[in-house]
């Protein structure tokens, strides 16, 4: 069979085909059966792939819609914890830089022990509170 | 109550963006087929091609503001629906690598051991077991073309391919499918 008379076949199911193509492929197909199989075995080639049903499994729609109420929750509660974090971060970041301005400008020192006071503490004077007191 | 049904999909939509969970629903229906067939086609049926069917949906409800409306609904989800599954495909090549053997890449081999299935089958597995023989980007053209019924200058858009590549794919992925499917088209 003529390649580019094949060719031709397949591209008319394609695109459109100039004047003189169409001719002379409708010539090719009257004289030659070849070409005239070749032509019904791509149409039913065509006809069986375009006619397949296709479907998801029952209450496909209910799935999605349950999908995106819990993609609604989550960001809502992520929105929420970022609200809470931004509520509870930003006062703790303010009393953060607060002591340790204060314990600057009052002890002179940013040690760990100084904001909570404990620096001038000496281990004796838990043995004697211990002793005082229990 | 309203019948969501008699509403066109830019209605549904202006619906859905106010929060109607209703018109998105109708939406999801009666585009279920489209991407169905799409999803379908290229990764075979079962649960994974459901899931990636629901993605499509999410997809799409996450980017209902940006939707412009410059191409129909339908074609919007197909865009979706094949980058997707070309996502898919892609995720289980991944996968086959690192934790079995190294899936065939010889699409022309598995061809040949195809070609018997067609006598214990039904029309719609030998339909689906014959596309899947094909390389996916042979296999995203026939389903565009052939299954959707796109003409070859929307394959191309979709695709973002020039015209005669989606052509010549087509006829190459054309005769593969002739000698897979040949005891149902002779």
């Amino acid at each position: 069979m003529d390649k580019n008379l094949l060719k031709l076949l397949q591209k008319s199911f394609d695109s459109e085909l100039s004047h003189e193509e169409r001719f002379r492929l409708e010539e090719a197909l009257k004289v030659s059966p070849e070409l005239k199989a070749e032509k019904n075995r791509i149409e039913n080639l065509r006809n069986l792939l375009i006619n397949q049903p296709a479907s998801f499994g029952p209450y496909f729609a209910s799935k999605v819609m349950n999908k995106i109420s819990n993609l609604k929750a989550d960001a809502e509660l992520s929105q929420g914890i970022m609200f809470a974090f931004k509520r509870v971060a930003i006062p703790m970041l303010a009393a953060a830089v607060f002591l340790i301005l204060f314990s600057i400008f009052t002890g002179g020192s940013v040690a760990f022990d100084s904001f909570l006071g404990l620096d001038s503490l000496q281990p004796q004077y838990l043995s004697e509170f211990l002793l005082f007191n229990y | 109550m309203t019948d969501y049904t008699r509403f066109d999909d830019n209605t549904l939509i202006e619906k859905a963006r106010a929060g109607d969970n209703a018109a998105f629903s109708t939406l999801v229906v009666r585009h279920e087929r489209t991407v169905a067939a799409t999803v379908i086609g290229m990764l075979g049926p079962g649960d994974d091609a459901e899931d990636i069917g629901q993605n499509v949906f999410i997809r799409f409800y996450k980017a209902l503001n940006d939707f412009r409306g410059e191409a129909a609904l339908s074609t919007y989800l197909t865009r979706i629906a094949i980058n997707l599954s070309l996502n898919e495909i892609r995720r289980r090549q991944r996968r086959n690598l690192f934790f079995y053997r190294p899936i065939s890449e010889d699409y022309d081999a598995n061809l040949k051991d195809n070609t018997n299935w067609a006598e214990n089958s039904d029309t719609k597995e030998i339909v689906n077991k014959a596309l899947l023989v094909l390389e996916p980007k042979f296999r995203s053209v026939v389903v565009l073309r052939m299954l959707q019924g796109y003409s070859t200058e929307e394959t191309s858009k979709i695709l973002k391919l020039p015209l005669g590549t989606v052509l010549s794919r087509l006829s190459r992925a054309q005769e593969k499918l002739k000698i897979v499917l040949k005891q149902m088209i002779d």
